[in-house]
């Protein structure tokens, strides 16, 4: 499914009428074609007036935005009427240069190009970022993205999407594939019991669908497509039927059908009942819906009323979302005496823009720890309960990444002690705001986020003390892998096991516990790592979608 | 009502929607009436009016049961995991005999004509 990938990728460039426009644009320069005098034929042209690149010297974005190529009318999906203005390519791409130069975090490190060079924007913006490399080989900046307006409205005001209920994850993607099932939510078509049991859970391998091998078919398009339809439908209704392989071994046939579902962000909620106290545990899938403040205030209230004394927070899952949200939780986490006065988060943007925010033009304020509802679902103003803990277990994997990061890193800024049981988080201290110029939205970091003590420079994510990772910011816990043998709150958990044990006797476990997932579940950094809350979720979904061994995923 | 609030209706009439006579009195903490749709229609309107978009989606609050209003942002979307969005917070107020709203974030404070506000008591 090459749907999201074209669209970052390619996206709508408005070239053949841009240049249009700018064909027009000269000829009203030169007074020609109107007021009833035919021009001379022998006279050239003058040149087509426009901006002049010259190295190094920037004129202020705010001089070529909404000046279009293509000029939108009316408005948009949320009411807003288009800023357009008749422009032209060269505007376009000037704006991208002077916007990229005042507001890119790594802006000193982006080769001055010249526009006239490029006769697409999205070519253009794909070279306005820095080509440095972190210390670990990675790319210094995996973050730079771009698609339609449209179609990025059309994500954000989307409906529920069509749905099993089931996260699944391809974790390989050619013969002999492995596709198995993460987690599922409950009154879901895959929490349906069937027989006594769900139709899918936790663990369980997908081997067919639709009569379609899916560890060694797909052979021709064809079947790939029919693999694609049955693993991600695309409307609710469709039906489909599965071989499926659970954990325990074995082996049914169930048909599913799906439905327009919207993803609770608190997926389950236990109290685990220790010989040292009541723990809280939490499997909090994403801070993106405005119901995950509620969500996270009504669990550690009722987390506070059972009298927990310690709390595992499962992030494995969770890539990020309301930055606000991830500071309600940490406040909830460590009370008022510890975030009294300090900063959950502070934004680093480039250095010439010294104390105010060069997006927003105003003062550069800093993210507190929040300590009442902000009105996202939960009333402003209102009380939120906290737990006043010294510290908290997170259960992490390669999907846990940046609002989910700033959590660890917020708490560890106020000295919260933060124990990381499982894999190295994804590494993404950075943000962005979304900038609208002409029809094309543009992601480009923007800003790092640091804690209390100053700290942001995590790039290579998080990894528990005695991870084998190199280059990652280790903090105290314990590497475990995955385990898809057990479900996901089940004391005998892999993660949660190490999370109690280490609680217990303040030391890891010595050798991975039986029964866990294939080796490569764990920190594998393996390019089809999908999670459809990662950063990259866009582009993560598409690159889920199953491929004849021959294709290769698209995108920037 | 005092000689002067009446001389600055007069010559607020005039002016800018009254804007000089909210500083007659102090502001009081307001609700609309339970039900009244008119008000709560009006009250839609002037926000869709002052934020630039249409439709938009109200938070938690009920205005007739508590004076502060937030207006949620447009959502994230999911390449959005860092994302700074806040609501718009708007308290429902009466200042010097006008039923307004005052935004937060701004301080601007816009009169809601033809809405009936009652003062809230906790």
């Amino acid at each position: 499914m090459a749907v999201g990938v074209n669209g970052i990728a390619g996206g709508p460039s408005g070239l053949g009428l841009g240049r249009l426009v700018l064909v027009l644009m000269a000829c009203l320069a030169a007074g020609c074609g109107g007021g009833g005098s035919a021009a001379p034929p022998s006279v050239t042209p003058p040149p087509v007036s426009g901006p002049t690149w010259s190295q190094g010297v920037y004129q202020p974005a705010s001089t070529f935005k909404d000046f279009c190529a293509v000029v939108r009318t009316g408005s948009d999906s949320q009411g807003r009427p288009f800023a357009d203005k008749v422009g032209s390519l060269a505007q376009e791409l000037f704006w991208l240069r002077s916007w990229t130069n005042e507001t890119y975090l790594w802006n000193t490190e982006v080769a001055d190009q010249n526009p006239a060079s490029f006769t697409d924007r999205v070519a253009y913006f794909n070279v306005l970022k820095t080509n440095a490399t972190a210390a670990s080989g990675k790319a210094k900046d995996r973050f730079h993205f771009t698609l339609s307006t449209a179609d990025y409205l059309a994500q954000v005001t989307s409906a529920p999407e069509a749905s099993y209920g089931a996260e699944i994850k391809v974790f390989a993607n050619s013969p002999p594939r492995d596709v198995r099932v993460l987690y599922t939510a409950a009154s879901t078509p895959a929490s349906e019991l069937l027989g006594g049991r769900p139709k899918l859970a936790r663990g369980a391998r997908i081997l067919t669908v639709d009569g379609v091998d899916v560890v060694n078919g797909g052979a021709t398009q064809a079947e790939i497509d029919t693999l694609n339809r049955g693993l991600f439908p695309k409307t609710s209704g469709e039906s489909h039927t599965f071989t499926v392989l659970y954990a325990d071994q074995t082996q049914r046939t169930v048909t599913l059908q799906s439905a327009l579902l919207v993803e609770e962000p608190l997926n389950r909620q236990a109290v685990l009942t220790t010989p040292t106290g009541k723990v809280g545990y939490l499997l909090f899938n994403t801070f993106s819906p405005y119901s995950s403040e509620k969500a996270l205030v009504d669990a550690m209230a009722s987390l506070k009323a059972e009298g927990v004394n310690d709390v595992v927070l499962d992030l494995r899952y969770n890539g990020g979302g309301l930055l606000a949200v991830a500071s309600q939780l940490s406040y909830m986490i460590a009370g008022p005496t510890r975030t009294a006065g300090r900063i959950f988060e502070r934004l680093q943007f480039n250095a010439a823009a010294g104390t105010t925010n060069p997006v927003t033009g105003g003062a550069n304020n800093a993210t507190p720890f929040y300590s009442t509802g902000l009105g996202f679902s939960v009333t402003n103003g209102a009380a939120i309960q906290s737990l006043s803990l010294p510290r908290v277990f997170i259960l992490s994997t390669a999907s846990t990444c940046s609002a989910s990061e700033s959590v660890i890193n917020g708490l560890r800024g106020i000295d919260v002690e933060v124990v990381l049981i499982g894999a190295t988080t994804c590494g993404k201290p950075y943000g962005f705001y979304p900038a609208d110029n002409c029809g094309q939205t543009y992601f480009s970091i923007q800003f790092n986020g640091v804690n209390q003590k100053g700290f942001g420079d995590y790039p290579d994510g998080f990894a528990p003390a005695n991870s084998s990772s190199a280059f990652v910011t280790k903090i105290t816990g314990c590497s475990v892998a995955d385990d898809l043998s057990r479900d996901l709150g089940d004391p005998a958990e892999a993660m949660l096991a190490a999370a109690l044990g280490y609680r217990s006797t303040g030391s890891c476990p010595v050798a991975p516990p039986s029964g866990q997932a294939p080796a490569r579940v764990a920190d594998t950094g393996a390019s089809i790592e999908t999670s459809a809350r990662s950063s990259a979720a866009q582009i993560l979904r598409s690159m889920r979608d199953l491929r004849m061994p021959t294709q290769t995923p698209g995108g920037s | 009502m005092s000689r002067a609030f009446v001389l600055c209706v007069i010559v607020g009439l005039g002016l800018s929607g009254l804007s000089g006579c909210h500083l007659m009195s102090a502001p009081r903490a307001a609700l609309i009436g339970s039900g009244d749709r008119q008000a709560e229609g009006r009250l839609r309107a002037a926000l869709e009016k002052e934020l630039g978009r249409s439709p938009l989606d109200l938070g938690p609050s009920d205005p007739s049961r508590g004076s502060v209003i937030t207006v949620l942002p447009v959502p994230p979307g999911p390449l959005e995991d860092r994302s700074l969005v806040l609501p718009s917070v708007f308290h429902l107020q009466i200042r010097g005999g006008v039923c307004g709203l005052l935004r937060e974030e701004t301080g601007a404070f816009i009169s809601l004509s033809d809405v009936r506000c009652v003062a809230f008591r906790d």
